[in-house]
This record gives C-alpha cells, sequence and structure tokens, in this order.
C-alpha cells in the first residue's frame, strides 16, 4: 500500500515553472482526470494543457502514478 | 456577385497587355475563387499539354477569395501555379493584407502569363495598371524591394509582395514575401514568379467589397469574436503564436530531429530547449498582432522580439523545427537570423530545413566531403547553415544543386542519397511527424501539391485538438479506417478555407464548420450549409487530382520515404513506430473512389460532385 506522501503528484508548469503538489487520492490518476483535478484545486484551465511525464506528452487516457512528478505544457497548435 | 468584386485582371508579360474578366459565377458557385483558377489552369493544360513550370507558358495566378477583406481572419491570399518542384499543381497561400488590397485595388484575383523579357514590376493601384522597369531592384532583397516600390508609387498605405534574389535565380523553392513579412512559402511560386521577371506587385484601392447580408455578417463576426476570446486553443495561439507548438510537438515526437533520424531533442527537457517560442518570449521583449494591418483578427498569432534595438519577426513553429530540431540547432538567435534571412533572400523555410538537414546527413555519411562545399558542415553548427543558406539563394558553388530541391539534388549528388531524401512528388517534407501521426503519413502521401501540412491538418484530429464532430469525428481516430477517413474530410475542408481565403486557426479546434457555412451563406447570398462546403472542397480535390494526372501523375508517386515506414526510431516519444502507408494508401484508393492502376477517379463520382471535365 503506497504511503499518504506517494499519493500526490509534483506539478511544474512550463514556461511559468511554478510547481503544485496535487493529492490525487489513489495510486494513480487519468490524464483527463488529473487536468479536471487541477481545474478544480488550483484553478488551472485544464483544457490548456497536455501532461507530459518523462519526455514525452501523454494521451487523455494515460495513467500517472502516484509520486511522479509531470510538466503541463500549453498545448499550442504550431502550423 | 457578392463577396467579390467580379473582375480578374490577366496580365501577358510577353507584350505588356492587360485585359479584365468577368468572373463566371457558375465556376464561382462550384470552386470558390481558388478552385476557380485552378479550373482556368486544367483548361490550359487540357489546351496545351505538360507545361514547362518555369517557362512562359506556365501560369501564376494570385486570388483574394469571398472572405478575404470581409471577414475575421479571412486573410489569406493563394497562389496557384505548375510547381518547379513537382511538375504538378503548386499552391500556397500567404496571410497578412495584401488579399484585401489587392480587392481594393480592384479585382478578385490577378492572372499572369507569358515572360517579360526583362525585370518588371507591377502596380495596380484603384484599377490602374501600370507595368513598370524593376532593372534597378533586381538582385534586391525584399525590404530593400519594398522600400523603393513603395517610394516609387508613391502610395504609403500600398501593399506589396515580392521575390527576393532565390525567386530571380530559379532557386526551386523561393517563395513570395510581402511587406508585412507573410510568405506564400511552398511549392516555389516565387521561382514561377522569377522566370516571368516580376519582382514586385504593389495593389492599393478603395473598392468596396459587396456582401450579400452585411446584419447576419455583422452577428457573426461578433459571435466568432467571442468564441475566439474563449477558446483555449485561440488563446494558447495569442499567448505564444505558432511557435509555442515547438516544445508541445518535441515531447509529443511531432518534430524532425536530424533529417527524421533520431527521436530525442536535448534530453526532452522543456527548460533545455531554447528556441521554444515561450523561451524566446520570457528572453527577449516580445509583442503579438495580427498578421496584417487590415486583418481584424483577434488570436493575433503574428509575434515579433526585440532584437538588436528593433522589432523583428519571430520564426514560426514549422521555421522552428525544419531549420532547429531537424539541424540540431538550439539557438534562438540563430532561428530569428536564419528566418530573417530566408525572408530577406525569398526561400521557404520548410523545404530549405528540409535540403540542409538532407546535405548535413550527405556530409556525414561522407557522401559530400569538404572539398564539395569549401567548408565543413555538421550537424549544430549555425554559422555554416546561414552561409548555406545564402549558397542556396545565390545559387554559388554546392547551393546551385541544393537549390534544385531535394528530389532533384539527391540524384545529382548520389541516388544512393535519395534513400534519405524528405519529400514527396518534390515537395519536401513539413515538420509534422507521419510516425507519430500515421494519418499526416497519408496527408503528405495523397495532397496534390506534395508533401504539405496544411492540405488535411490530421495532426490536430489525432491529437484530439480540433475533432469535428459536425462531421461525425467526436473522438480521435484510432483505426487506419478512421484516420483515412479523418485524412479525406480534413483534405476537403482545407481546400475550401483556401478557395475562400479563410485562415485555418480561428477554424480548427476553435470553431465548427457550421458556423463557416453561414459566414459564407451571409457574404456570398449561397445558401450553404456544411455539406456543401464539404462538397465544395471535395470537387477542388478532385479537379486537382485530373490535373495532375494530366500532368503525368503516377499512382506509384502517392506515397512516402521509406524512411517513415521502414526505419523505426529507436528512442523518443515514437520509439518502434512506423507509418503503414501502403495500407492506407490502398484505403484512401477505395474511399476516394480511385482506379489503383491509373489513379484516375470513377466518373460517377465526378458527377455526383457536378465535376464536369475528365
Amino acid at each position: 500500500m503506497k504511503s499518504a506522501s506517494l499519493q500526490k503528484l509534483r506539478v511544474l508548469i512550463y514556461p511559468e515553472g511554478r510547481v503544485l503538489e496535487v493529492e490525487i487520492g489513489g495510486s494513480r490518476v487519468r490524464v483527463s482526470d488529473l487536468l479536471q483535478l487541477l481545474e478544480k484545486v488550483a484553478g488551472v484551465a485544464g483544457d490548456y494543457y497536455a501532461v507530459a511525464l518523462e519526455g514525452r506528452l501523454l494521451n487523455a487516457e494515460d495513467l500517472v502514478e502516484a509520486g511522479s512528478e509531470v510538466i503541463l505544457i500549453p498545448l499550442v497548435m504550431g502550423g | 456577385m457578392c463577396g467579390h468584386i467580379g473582375r480578374l485582371l490577366e496580365i501577358d508579360l510577353s507584350n505588356k497587355s492587360f485585359s479584365v474578366h468577368s468572373l463566371r459565377e457558375d465556376w464561382i458557385k462550384l470552386y470558390s475563387l481558388m478552385g476557380y483558377v485552378i479550373r482556368v489552369l486544367y483548361e490550359e493544360v487540357e489546351k496545351r499539354g505538360k507545361l514547362d513550370p518555369l517557362g512562359g507558358e506556365n501560369i501564376l495566378a494570385i486570388t483574394a477569395g469571398p472572405l478575404v477583406g470581409t471577414y475575421l481572419s479571412g486573410s489569406k491570399t493563394t497562389f496557384v501555379t505548375i510547381s518547379p518542384l513537382t511538375g504538378y499543381l503548386g499552391k500556397s497561400t500567404m496571410a497578412g493584407s495584401f488579399g484585401t488590397a489587392l480587392k481594393r485595388s480592384g479585382f478578385d484575383g490577378l492572372i499572369l502569363r507569358g515572360a517579360s523579357k526583362t525585370p518588371i514590376y507591377i502596380s495596380i493601384i484603384s484599377g490602374r495598371v501600370e507595368i513598370k522597369s524593376a532593372e534597378h531592384i533586381w538582385g534586391r532583397k525584399t525590404s530593400e524591394t519594398f522600400r523603393v516600390v513603395r517610394e516609387e508609387i508613391g502610395v504609403e498605405r500600398a501593399k506589396i509582395a515580392a521575390i527576393g534574389p532565390a525567386g530571380e535565380k530559379l532557386c526551386r523553392y523561393a517563395c513570395v514575401v510581402s511587406d508585412e513579412y507573410r510568405i506564400a512559402g511552398r511549392t516555389g511560386v516565387g521561382a514561377v514568379m522569377g522566370s516571368k521577371k516580376v519582382k514586385a506587385i504593389a495593389v492599393h484601392g478603395e473598392s468596396v467589397i459587396p456582401v450579400s447580408d452585411r446584419k447576419t455578417l455583422v452577428e457573426l463576426i461578433k459571435k466568432h469574436g467571442e468564441i475566439c476570446l474563449r477558446s483555449s486553443r485561440a488563446r494558447a495561439l495569442r499567448s505564444y503564436g505558432t511557435s509555442g507548438g515547438l516544445v508541445t510537438y518535441v515531447l509529443d515526437g511531432n518534430v524532425p530531429i536530424k533529417n527524421w533520424s533520431k527521436g530525442v531533442f536535448e534530453d526532452q527537457d522543456p527548460s533545455k530547449i531554447k528556441i521554444t517560442g515561450q523561451y524566446i518570449q520570457q528572453a527577449y521583449r516580445s509583442r503579438g498582432k495580427s498578421c496584417g494591418t487590415e486583418v481584424p483578427c483577434v488570436i493575433q498569432c503574428h509575434k515579433e522580439v526585440h532584437l538588436g534595438g528593433k522589432w523583428v519577426k519571430h520564426p514560426e513553429f514549422e521555421t522552428l523545427a525544419l531549420l532547429g530540431t531537424n539541424i540540431l540547432v538550439n539557438d534562438p538567435e540563430a532561428l530569428i537570423a536564419f528566418n530573417r534571412a530566408c525572408d530577406e533572400l525569398g526561400l521557404d523555410t520548410i523545404s530549405t530545413g528540409a535540403v540542409i538537414g538532407w546535405a548535413m546527413e550527405c556530409y556525414e555519411r561522407g557522401y559530400i566531403g569538404k572539398d564539395d562545399l569549401g567548408f565543413e558542415l555538421k550537424w549544430g553548427d549555425s554559422k555554416t547553415a546561414l552561409r548555406l543558406i545564402e549558397m542556396i539563394a545565390y545559387r554559388e558553388g554546392l547551393g546551385d544543386v541544393l537549390a534544385e530541391g531535394v528530389a532533384r539534388a539527391c540524384r545529382k549528388i548520389d541516388p544512393e542519397t535519395c534513400d534519405f531524401a524528405p519529400h514527396v512528388k518534390g515537395l519536401e517534407i513539413p515538420a509534422h511527424h507521419p510516425r507519430r501521426y500515421n494519418s499526416v503519413g497519408l496527408v503528405y502521401a495523397t495532397s496534390n501539391i506534395g508533401a504539405s501540412h496544411l492540405q488535411g491538418m490530421t495532426f490536430l484530429v489525432e491529437r484530439s485538438v480540433a475533432l469535428l464532430p459536425e462531421y461525425g469525428v467526436a473522438e480521435p481516430p484510432k483505426s487506419l479506417e478512421e484516420k483515412v477517413r479523418a485524412v479525406i474530410l480534413t483534405q476537403n475542408l482545407c481546400n475550401f478555407l483556401d478557395s475562400v481565403g479563410m485562415c485555418k486557426f480561428p477554424v480548427f479546434g476553435v470553431a465548427d464548420f457550421e458556423h463557416l457555412a453561414e459566414v459564407y451563406s451571409a457574404i456570398t447570398g449561397y445558401r450553404v450549409d456544411k455539406d456543401e462546403v464539404l462538397k465544395i472542397g471535395e470537387r477542388i480535390w478532385y479537379l486537382e487530382r485530373l490535373l495532375n494526372l494530366k500532368l503525368g501523375l503516377k499512382v506509384s508517386e502517392d506515397t512516402l520515404p521509406a524512411r517513415f515506414s521502414k526505419e523505426p526510431l529507436s528512442e523518443g516519444p515514437v520509439r518502434g513506430a512506423l507509418c503503414p502507408i501502403e495500407d492506407m494508401v490502398k484505403l484512401f484508393y477505395i474511399y476516394r473512389k480511385l482506379d489503383p492502376e491509373s489513379g484516375y477517379p470513377d466518373p460517377t463520382r465526378l458527377r455526383e460532385l457536378d465535376l464536369d471535365v475528365d
């Protein structure tokens, strides 16, 4: 069983560099749920960002383990 | 004919004569304006047979569709010709105010025929057409050309489009540059303009563009403005411009790295990537604005940075990728310098970056040596890349071979190098990655102008950034069948947008095509719905296909370089992935009803689309 501290995620917002610690209420969280959670607890506009982990952008259905550090990247259309 | 001035100006440069033609309303209804001039080109090819793209027999048409000058973000001027890179249809769109000024000068479009013996520029001021000598500006860079032409015509507010030295030297991927530094970049339209010895075109006027239902249009503009202000996609573009997409796409595996042979850039660490829009706009003073003074766009994706005491254009995403990640340059000032050099010399940054990336791989693998160049050509060396840009534009040394584009250059250097030459039908591949988004590979393989990301923006659909629920695409496509159908859908929609002169950014992922249909109806008075919009775009796609078949297109050319379907990357977000292009093309032929042997469309489909050509 994961400890309470591991049921958190560290979220870095790019490019500002702001860091948030988010309680995810379990051992892992779906990316789409994480974005909704961030909107609720930190006022971060979820649909403005994509979530990256370990150098890779995640898909909405991907799962993130508690204790990870993710980066929120503005989802910009590059033409 | 609402939304239009109703007149096309045709100039025969061989004898410096011109004539004015009324638009045929039946063709306008079938194709809108870009499609209209493609039909003109089709008739020309039918009459004369295959044309030399750089000979006087080619035509260069410049159009400003019904949404230009009448609608928010309707800013796209379209250039249509036979491409000197592909030998097939060439077209490219340019943002900014040029199209609006062209319409206000009294014409919806301009068709250039023949070729002048000596350099000239064209001035169209309030309906008055003048052809003037350009001997004194031939050889000059674009900024100097704009200054001299503006001074000579004496109209401060005139909008000018010009070629640089690359267009004069017939570099096959030369572009046309506007005085607002918006670019008709692709397919070598600048080389065609250079082959006709046309250095610049200046336009200005006060003509009023008629609109069918102004009251409804005003309501629709207001509604679209509100949608743009609320939209996260529009807000992200407004914040960073397209350059903000680079970091997203690096982490998504959706950029070229080392000529498409590598999957990781700067350890995939956003804090190490210095060429993102976000980094540049934090490191330097920056500002955003509309792409043109006459374009009332709320997105304002055009960005500028303050460098060396003046405001300079911020490179767009495609430039940052092709001349950045693709050649392993991670220096923002180098990217700004590359961008500036290409704009001044009149080179397409996409093709230029692709050519340089291929040349660097040739050097690394021993196909090009120091003796061929006079210097070393190593990955990430921005000084030599800048030098190569100049050599290409002026066709100096090896630059003369590179100015031909990768498809021709690889055959001259060593046919073995064609295995890693990134192009489709001769047009260099832009930044979106077929291994990451398979549908993008199909867009490149089956676009009628060669590898263009703007002829079907499925990277947005696959990423779930721009779904199209109004056409039944409410989820990102997963199966090959769904991806192929998404390609066909977006190819048709992109053709509609290009034909009416509408920018894609305020539409994909922001507004929907039901709204666009209402806008088109309010402006033109033709009552269309989203299905008719799709039909117009589809009709254009088939017309383009038929044109290319007349020009000799072969089924075997609807493909991708083997690197994307046979060489997986060993690292990064797309590690191990390939693009199953053969399977996708097969499905595409079935869904588009194309004959697998000849590539010709089923005549029944053409009749259903009221396309009266064969």
